[in-house]
């Protein structure tokens, strides 16, 4: 296998959105600062929230989807994998676990390698070859190795923030709003509306802007498995499995044509914007850029 | 739905295909060659209307096919889902129960009632397992739908299934129209 370079434009349009992200936080707190509205106490709620996201968000996730942790010796094929994927990327080897499912899939998770797994489910198994389900895990086996989840997680903090506001003003403002109240004086009307203002900007703009990380961190981890297992096109004939199960709908047709006449778009309307909406980016991408990481590899 | 229908909610159902309904027949031989097996039967699912000159013409198709079923000594089986959905099933051979569901469609197009059409389901043995071939009118074309234990689908081979039978029906594209059909009165025939 020969090394791959790495892609600086992918590290920079990294690097620019975060400098984005940084430079809107920035203003967000300034405004709030300014504003002075209860913010010491919003930072110590959203923070509290985030910490226990930091710390359980494995766990809750895993629980969340139903998978079990695989116990040494359960299946040694895919933890023979797993570990000399980890191996191969120098961090400590994940734990494993399973999903039962049709659906083919997998994630990784935890806040940093030691505390990390990686899940796929039994459709994932089933379906794949051996050789896409080693790119499948070599992928978040990357997620794993470049900390993807904690990055995300810290990344979205002033976001949760933002979101916070907008949905407590959302609850509370017909009732006078934070701070101002029935006595309140009309500065004080004046600063809610700015801050809830503020908070909406911000929670849009974060929104894609930490969207758009997401992607770029999908393209890195894509990255990652074609240089782990030296074989794009094995990733590449995975992720066209997954996504090809993952349109054919299970929802029954005698409920979904009555729905479908209330949307404006048909449903398999794939537009340039429905990308900026999505964390992954969208599959013509994907393999376009695993092409291009083949030919790299093949010259 | 076009921009303007959109913007002002007007509702307007797709006129019913019926050109690729009777290639079904034609291709059978072909399907058999690989593994379909077609078993006998075949089903209009429909969404009654609540008028009553729905009810007119949708008497006045099930008397057109009665007809013909009982010319050619077909099954005829009326049943309602508990989705209230109207199933028209014959029992018989192939080109029969074709041209009779075929029949059936028609006449209710010619009423101006096509677009009450939900879907035409045409069951199969494919390796050991229940396997439907689903027509959708408004698109004309035809998907695989192949449902496993607990209400599970198998995707795999519906995918498989889409490339073996592409040379012959015209199989949907767009895997998110694939709409599975759980529960239909062809379930054990």
């Amino acid at each position: 296998m020969r090394r791959l370079r790495t892609d600086v434009g992918l590290n920079l349009r990294m690097l620019f959105s975060l400098l984005l992200l940084a430079a809107l936080y920035t203003l967000f707190v300034w405004v709030l600062l300014q504003a002075g509205v209860g913010f010491f106490g919003i930072v110590v709620f959203a923070g509290g929230l985030l910490l226990v996201q930091y710390y359980f968000s494995d766990q809750l996730i895993l629980a969340t989807m139903g998978a079990r942790i695989l116990r040494p010796g359960e299946d040694p094929e895919l933890e023979q994998m797993v570990a000399r994927l980890a191996q191969l990327a120098d961090i400590p080897t994940p734990k494993i676990a399973l999903v039962r499912t049709d659906m083919p899939n997998a994630f990784a998770t935890g806040r940093s390698p030691r505390h990390a797994a990686v899940a796929v489910t039994t459709g994932l198994l089933q379906r794949l070859t051996p050789g896409e389900v080693e790119a499948v895990l070599a992928h978040e086996i990357t997620h794993v190795h470049n900390r993807d989840m904690a990055l995300i997680t810290m990344a979205s903090f002033f976001a949760t923030i933002a979101s916070y506001i907008v949905q407590m003003a959302f609850w509370f403002m017909p009732l006078g709003g934070f701070g101002g109240g029935f006595g309140g004086n009309r500065r004080d009307g004046g600063n809610a509306a700015l801050v809830y203002l503020a908070s909406f900007i911000v929670w849009i703009i974060s929104f894609f802007l930490i969207r758009a990380f997401s992607r770029y961190r999908e393209y890195a981890a894509d990255r990652g498995s074609a240089i782990l297992t030296g074989q794009p096109a094995q990733l590449m004939s995975a992720l066209v499995k997954l996504n090809q199960f993952s349109r054919i709908p299970r929802k029954d047709l005698r409920h979904a044509e009555t729905l479908q006449a209330l949307f404006i778009m048909p449903a398999a309307t794939r537009s340039v914007l429905y990308e900026l909406f999505q964390t992954h980016p969208t599959l013509e991408h994907r393999l376009d850029h695993l092409r291009r990481l083949e030919q790299e590899i093949n010259r | 739905m076009s921009f303007f229908d959109a913007l002002f909610g007007r509702t307007r159902l797709k006129k019913p295909q019926f050109d690729p309904f009777f290639r079904l027949g034609t291709s059978l031989p072909d399907l058999e060659t690989k593994g379909l097996a077609f078993t006998g039967a075949g089903a209009v699912c429909l969404r009654p209307s609540e008028e009553q000159a729905f009810a007119d013409a949708l008497r006045q198709a099930e008397d057109v096919t009665r007809l013909y079923a009982d010319e050619h000594k077909l099954t005829l089986e009326l049943t309602d889902d508990e989705e209230r959905f109207h199933w028209i099933k014959l029992q018989g051979p192939a080109d029969d129960v074709i041209t009779g569901l075929h029949a059936l469609g028609d006449t209710l197009a010619d009423q101006g009632y096509g677009g009450a059409l939900l879907a035409a389901l045409f069951p199969f043995q494919d390796r050991g397992a229940r396997t439907f071939l689903v027509y959708n009118y408004k698109r004309g074309r035809f998907y695989p739908f192949r449902p496993s234990p607990g209400k599970d689908r198998d995707e795999a081979r519906e995918l498989q299934l889409q490339t073996l039978l592409s040379p012959f029906l015209p199989i949907e594209p767009e895997l998110e129209r694939w709409y599975p059909v759980w529960d239909n009165p062809l379930t054990d025939s």
